[in-house]
């Protein structure tokens, strides 16, 4: 491998830090989902195990949401800052021992996390629960992560930095920019702006750029096509970063804050839709004339799964926005069926096909089992959009009945009653119950097949595939 | 070359345009509403706790234990709110740290939990007694100070 600082040959093994961060991500996967199952049978069996304070909702929950976004969505955007900025640069990553060593400390830290929550120390924040101890260590190292990333780009051997560069050092300055503003808290509404900022910025300034980070690359790796224009990538690039800060806002539509911040909150969330859709043509359209990839298991698939889905959660969250719309469905589980839309789809495919693309250049062999990976595909997709289509009907009933109650002027002690409803959220629950379990089989295919690459597929000649081409410098 | 061109091809330049408009985000949606004085407005519904309060104690439980993932505190400006009682405006939140309004209201809102449930001990059977939660593993004391703080929400 060539290095970045005039080519001398590197002595440490290229792409270390990628592959550690590929395993350990997938094996993050398994853990929040088997969680994920676990909590939604609290909810279905609350007298089982009553008692046990480790094993209660509240303790599962934040274990769950935390394992999902910073062990496997952070680790898997880890890999792709690590595997693909190198490759667009065409230099190997700036320093892979440091790579793999903020890769191992950040799932130290992680596990610390995790028995934090166990032992209830929430900071009462959403996806920002881990206590600031925990959140000092994710800082540092995702600035290391940071570092390392931005001195590749620096010392690249290519003039242009290609747009899946753009995207993914956008998302590493922002992870540890969001992980500290995740860890103030403040006190009255000011807390909850804060919180609101750091939930819009994790969604437009992190986990989106990253995705498209990510398609962008592999899409056009795969079909050889180009990227059809440059000045779309870059209005998209722009106009995301710039109304990614506003979104968050959104969470508190016709509640105690002042209108002028709901108008600005829901105006952007609008125009979101801009960055979503010129980065949906871009991707799409790199994908022209190879839709046999989409056909099969594949990066291009998965890819194009998540754009799509991006293109229809961007869409739903700035009509969700609305305050006519936000009245009925606002506060209800059609919150919780957005955000598993973004992450369980929109980012999780992005990073499937991360790693359907790039763990055969890591373990130098082929994807041991083709019917394993579809199952995957068919598994993650059907389990993911069924917890989704669950919280949003749910919210929707919610939502109807609570106007119903408002209008036929019931007491509060009514709508208390029609919050809870009774065995129709129950029913709910089961069938979340029962999306989680099927998405959860489909990521043990992923992992057994991971690991039965790793020993038994097919070798693959590296370099014919350690450098693809991308159609277009754009 | 095109000075667009080039600001996404210095890394440096590419990052500061990054934080900058990222900041006009935080200045805009954060910053600024914090130095709004009709952020200190009240309507006489604070939640503001002494240093031993059962309430204080309470509301580190409620807390600890996540019951905001599925109730919420917060009466917003929309017909489907007119029965939860009155709205809050942002300075009855002061005292709350962290503001606990909550993302979602899979059980029921508790803004006014204490008006609703004056009768302490029928709260106590609604929290042990829920239809998804029975909380068997808090102690007596723990219980008292989370009925105390759902109580002082009035």
């Amino acid at each position: 491998m060539v290095d970045a600082r005039g080519g001398a040959e590197s002595r440490v093994e290229p792409d270390l830090a990628a592959r550690q961060a590929a395993i350990a991500a997938v094996a993050w996967l398994v853990i929040a989902v088997l969680v994920h199952v676990a909590a939604h049978a609290r909810l279905l069996f609350p007298e089982a195990l009553d008692g046990v304070a480790l094993l209660s909702y509240g303790r599962l929950r934040p274990i769950a949401d935390n394992a999902f976004l910073f062990g496997w969505l952070a680790t898997a955007a880890i890999c792709a800052m690590f595997a693909i900025v190198p490759r667009a640069v065409g230099a190997q990553l700036h320093n892979e021992v440091l790579g793999a060593t903020a890769v191992i400390w950040w799932h130290l830290v992680m596990f610390a996390g995790v028995a934090t929550l166990l032992l209830g120390m929430n900071q009462g924040r959403p996806l920002a629960e881990l206590p600031l101890g925990v959140d000092i260590g994710l800082l540092l190292l995702s600035l290391l992560v940071f570092y390392n990333v931005a001195m590749t780009a620096v010392r690249r051997n290519e003039h242009r930095l290609y747009v899946s560069v753009w995207y993914l050092l956008a998302a590493a300055l922002m992870l540890p920019v969001l992980i500290a503003t995740g860890s103030v808290i403040l006190s009255g509404v000011r807390d909850a702006l804060v919180g609101a900022f750091y939930l819009g910025g994790l969604e437009f300034l992190f986990l989106i750029p990253v995705s498209l980070g990510i398609a962008y690359y592999v899409v056009p790796a795969s079909t050889g096509n180009a990227v059809p224009s440059r000045t779309l990538a870059s209005i998209g690039f722009w106009t995301l970063i710039f109304v990614g800060g506003f979104t968050g806002v959104r969470y508190l539509v016709s509640g105690p804050i002042p209108l002028y911040l709901q108008a600005i909150a829901v105006a952007m969330t609008v125009v979101a839709l801009v960055p979503v859709l010129t980065a949906a043509a871009n991707v799409v359209g790199a994908a022209r004339g190879r839709w046999d990839l989409v056909g099969r298991p594949s990066a291009v698939r998965y890819a194009v799964t998540s754009v799509v889905a991006l293109v229809v959660w961007t869409a739903l969250s700035a009509v969700t926005a609305v305050p006519s719309v936000s009245r009925l469905v606002g506060l209800t589980s059609w919150t919780a069926g957005l955000r598993t839309i973004v992450l369980a789809v929109v980012s999780s495919f992005a990073a499937f096909a991360l790693l359907v693309y790039v763990y055969p250049l890591l373990v130098g062999r082929t994807w041991a089992s083709e019917r394993a990976s579809s199952f995957h595909f068919w598994g993650s997709l059907a389990g993911a959009l069924t917890v989704a289509g669950s919280q949003m009907a749910a919210g929707l009933v919610q939502g109807s009945l609570a106007l119903a109650a408002s209008r036929s002027g019931e007491s509060a002690a009514g709508q208390a009653v029609a919050g809870e409803l009774g065995f129709v959220m129950r029913g709910f629950h089961w069938v979340q119950l029962a999306g989680w379990l099927l998405f959860g089989a489909a990521q043990f295919a992923l992992a057994w097949n991971a690991a039965r690459t790793a020993r038994a597929g097919e070798p693959v000649q590296l370099y014919a595939m350690a450098a693809p081409t991308v159609g277009s410098r754009a | 070359m095109s000075k667009r061109r080039r600001v996404t091809e210095r890394v440096g330049v590419l990052l500061a345009g990054v934080l900058l408009l990222v900041s006009a985000g935080l200045g805009a949606t954060v910053v600024i509403p914090t130095l709004d004085e009709a952020m200190g407005e009240t309507t006489g519904h604070a939640r503001t706790y002494e240093e031993d309060a059962p309430g204080l104690a309470g509301m580190r439980v409620y807390e600890r234990e996540g019951c905001w993932y599925c109730h919420t505190q917060q009466v917003r400006r929309t017909i489907t709110d007119t029965a939860l009682g009155d709205r809050l405006e942002a300075g009855d939140y002061d005292g709350q740290s962290p503001a606990m309004l909550g993302l979602e209201r899979s059980g029921p809102d508790l803004t006014h939990a204490g008006t609703r449930f004056p009768n302490g001990g029928e709260l106590r059977r609604s929290v042990t007694g829920g239809s998804v939660h029975t909380y068997g593993h808090l102690t007596d004391r723990e219980l008292d100070a989370l009925v105390a703080y759902l109580q002082s929400l009035r």
